[in-house]
């Protein structure tokens, strides 16, 4: 994959979700044709994944797995990304719909990536010989997903909405420190994870796949955050309408 | 002349015990020869019926990859249904 690639599609998915949350008129039906694509290109996913794609060199039909764990950990950090886009957007120039933007894409973001270090668990045993190794890609996975659930704990927790967006804005810059960590650790240590593969290297079909799955997850990702983005504001709209909480009442001696 | 045929011999035995082969130096008893390398193991047979499989390639295992496409697929559905449930109520106005 080219460098400038992932920041294309990073552009796009913002496009998107920044059109179908700014035109009201594309908001009843386009999530809905995305999310059919999307569902129609998981069924096709799995007779590409499992039938079509030749079998890996060493891991054989094992690495069928990539089809399916890689293009959930991009989609993490693809949320990742745009939470903290958000946050710094929130920073800049204090907005509501930045701020549910932002919650939206972490929990998205937690989502795809805990399923797929579930499905990398599923794939180690076969291939490592163990579930789970305490590798620094693993490790720095682990942190940054635990990081990203801390961020989602404190917006939970904090009841004034200016402050819990503020707060949330700078833990969200915070967090995305552990994402560089994460895309290096494989280069930087020793790692038994693989370095990142290159499209030179590997057989065409198989990248022709992987690139199948990867628009295959950006549409369930577009449908996702958008939804998500809805409850957000339907949430921010009821804390705003709530009157204030009753004063303590003093106490009678 | 004696002399002369006496100095002869001597000088011819000196050179004689120069050229005699000296006596054999003892050798000592000869290095333990390595082990041979043991023979190659045969090779391995795709149970598929492939005549040759490469060392180390992992046989089988579809019993993850399902399990991978299942949890992919089952956490999609579960995700769109929780987005589901907590969806905003409509207002009654």
């Amino acid at each position: 994959m080219t460098p400038i690639l992932p920041l294309v599609v990073l552009a796009l998915v913002v496009a998107a979700i920044v059109g179908h949350v700014a035109v009201p008129a594309v908001r009843p039906w386009a999530w809905k044709a995305v999310g059919a694509l999307g569902a129609a290109m998981l069924v096709s996913l799995w007779y590409f994944g499992l039938y079509w794609a030749p079998p890996e060199q060493f891991m054989s039909d094992v690495g069928r797995i990539l089809y399916v764990h890689v293009p959930h950990v991009w989609m993490a950090l693809l949320a990742f990304t745009l939470n903290v886009g958000c946050a710094v957007a929130y920073l800049m120039k204090k907005s509501w719909v930045t701020d549910a933007l932002a919650e939206s894409a972490a929990e998205v973001g937690v989502y795809f990536g805990a399923v797929g270090v579930m499905m990398g668990s599923i794939w180690a045993r076969p291939t490592w010989g163990v579930w789970w190794d305490w590798d620094p890609r693993l490790i720095s996975t682990t942190v940054m997903l635990l990081a990203y659930v801390g961020y989602l704990a404190l917006r939970s927790f904090t009841e004034d909405p200016e402050r819990r967006a503020t707060w949330s804005a700078a833990a969200a810059i915070l967090s995305y420190v552990s994402l560089p960590i994460v895309w290096f650790s494989v280069r930087w240590w020793n790692s038994l994870h693989q370095v990142q593969s290159n499209p030179s290297t590997v057989d065409k079909p198989m990248v022709a796949v992987l690139r199948w799955g990867a628009v295959t997850m950006l549409c369930f990702l577009f449908v996702f955050i958008v939804k998500r983005y809805e409850i957000a504001r339907s949430r921010q709209t009821a804390a705003m309408e709530l009157p204030p909480l009753e004063a303590p009442r003093a106490e009678v001696a | 002349m004696k002399a002369a045929l006496a100095v002869a011999l001597l000088l011819g035995s000196v050179a004689l015990a120069d050229i005699a082969k000296p006596p054999p130096a003892e050798t000592p008893p000869p290095a333990e020869q390595p082990a041979p390398p043991p023979a190659p193991a045969p090779a391995a047979k795709h149970p598929e019926g492939v005549e040759k499989a490469y060392a180390g390639v992992i046989q089988g295992g579809w019993e993850y990859v399902y399990a991978a496409y299942g949890l992919g697929t089952a956490g999609v559905l579960a995700y769109a249904v929780s987005l589901f449930v907590r969806r905003p109520k409509k207002s009654a106005a």
